[in-house]
């Protein structure tokens, strides 16, 4: 379960204030995925990143009973100094799991081959992206937190990540924001919608996907 | 699984990944690796020893130049060195801070003693290297050395802790920072003591927290150096002021200098 307390967040960017949460609470039962709606700007990806724990609210607080991934996909942590191989060593002993056996498996599933042991900055930004998602499907979490990619690379492959991905889903949540409504059909059986600061939770996704288009409708 | 794997502010482990991590990189183009972060500072005191022990004859202190001038050089190192790569560490670092686990005050300690234990190893070489060569035989003051690096090594950490967060805010203070700290090499007693300025210089000079470390090392060194200007109370109090200051800034700041873009 995932606690968000009368939290507050205002997001400062190139000096505009934004009120993305305002006192705001909800409470995320383990066990069902969830999808985050709203309008364009509305803070999507910037409360995802709070309950990631990558950006602290303003006010509030947050309890994260489980752990919880940072988003999928994600290579900004990737050093182009060190090898691909190096990178995901650097990201078990963060996460604390093992190194030998993480390396193993992103092996396996990014198929980089010998290119695993070359360094990241050498690589094509489909094989950056390839060793990304291992990573991410590498380490255990309770929580995957999503922004818009489930996955990468040519048509083949991103079966195998979605297959992968909904193999992680049976013992594991999924918190999304999506675009696109198809995908967060498929993933989400609950959704929230956030709107003017406020988050409404929806135990079906289907209600979550019609408040949300009577929300653009009488924006 | 119920643990609560909310970040804490300092994480040992990730501290320990991100040394690892700054090893590979820093030299990660060149043959030898970090090798190189030994064999620089070797190279360059030893560059700067032949030139200076040309221009000036006899040192101030003892009878070898090399001795003289390397200990105030390694203790002005802990603080200047320690300083730059504190202040530096967020924006080094910046994409990995996205990972949740990393804390700003992770890549700042890591950072940290990476650096500090890089500057002790070469201190040990190069004044071990020097009293061989040399052939100079001493009784050392362990206590006032360990003084001296602990003290320049905390005005580091602490004035590097406040930069960062200066830094996120106003990023021009960094050129600014910049020229105000270059002269710290020439001022700081690198080259001369104390006691050889002109009164009213050495009541000015005084102010500057650095000189009463290199102050400190050249006593552990010299046995009829007294050092008797130096004031622990001063350059510790400066320190400890620093790093606390720093540690509030960065842990209530600690949003913003993660988001900022």
């Amino acid at each position: 379960m995932i606690e968000l307390q009368n939290v507050t967040k205002i997001y400062r960017t190139a000096g505009v204030r934004r009120l993305v949460l305002d006192n705001a609470s909800l409470v995320i039962p383990r066990g069902r995925s969830l999808g985050l709606l709203g309008r364009n700007g509305a803070g999507k990806s910037t409360l995802l990143r709070i309950i990631a724990g990558t950006i602290e609210a303003d006010a509030g607080r947050i309890f994260r009973h489980g752990s919880v991934s940072w988003p999928l996909g994600f290579s900004g942590s990737f050093s182009n100094l060190m090898s691909g191989a190096q990178n995901v060593r650097f990201v078990a002993r963060v996460y604390g799991c093992d190194a030998d056996a993480l390396t193993e498996y992103v092996a396996e599933f990014s198929e980089l081959g010998e290119y695993l042991f070359m360094p990241v900055g050498s690589y094509s930004s489909g094989m950056r992206a390839r060793l990304a998602f291992g990573v991410s499907m590498g380490v255990a979490f309770d929580y995957y937190l999503v922004d818009e990619t489930t996955a990468v690379g040519d048509a083949r492959f991103k079966k195998k990540c979605r297959q992968v991905f909904q193999e992680r889903l049976v013992s594991s949540d999924v918190i999304m924001v999506s675009h696109s409504m198809g995908t967060l059909r498929d993933y989400c059986e609950a959704g929230v919608v956030l709107e003017n600061g406020q988050m409404t939770y929806y135990e079906d996704i289907e209600e979550a996907i019609e408040a949300h288009g009577a929300n653009l409708v009488h924006g | 699984m119920s643990s609560n794997p909310m970040p804490s502010f300092i994480n040992i482990r990730v501290i320990v990944a991100l040394m690892m991590r700054e090893m590979t990189t820093r030299y990660g183009k060149s043959a030898g690796g970090y090798v190189w972060a030994l064999l620089e500072p070797i190279g360059m005191i030893a560059v700067l020893v032949i030139v200076f022990s040309q221009a000036l004859r006899s040192p101030q202190l003892g009878d070898s130049f090399p001795l003289f001038f390397a200990t105030g050089y390694i203790a002005f190192g802990f603080y200047g060195e320690l300083s730059n790569f504190a202040s530096a560490a967020i924006a080094m670092n910046k994409p990995l801070l996205t990972l949740p686990r990393v804390t700003p005050i992770d890549a700042i300690l890591a950072r940290f003693l990476l650096q500090f234990i890089t500057l002790c190893v070469t201190g040990v070489i190069i004044l071990s290297g020097i009293m061989w060569i040399e052939d100079i035989h001493t009784v050392i003051d362990y206590a006032s050395i360990l003084k001296a690096i602990g003290y320049a090594s905390i005005l580091g950490l602490g004035v590097g802790i406040t930069n960062v967060v200066i830094f996120s805010f106003v990023p021009t203070y960094q050129n600014v920072w910049k020229i105000i700290t270059r002269p710290m090499f020439l001022i700081s007693g690198v080259f001369f003591i104390m006691e050889d300025l002109p009164g009213p210089l050495q009541d000015i000079l005084w102010w500057n927290p650095v000189i009463h470390a290199t102050g400190l090392m050249r006593k552990g060194f010299f046995p009829l150096y007294d050092a008797n200007f130096v004031s622990e109370l001063y350059i510790g109090g400066l320190g400890f002021g620093f790093l606390t200051l720093g540690l509030f800034l960065v842990y209530s700041n600690r949003s913003f200098i993660v988001d900022r873009p």
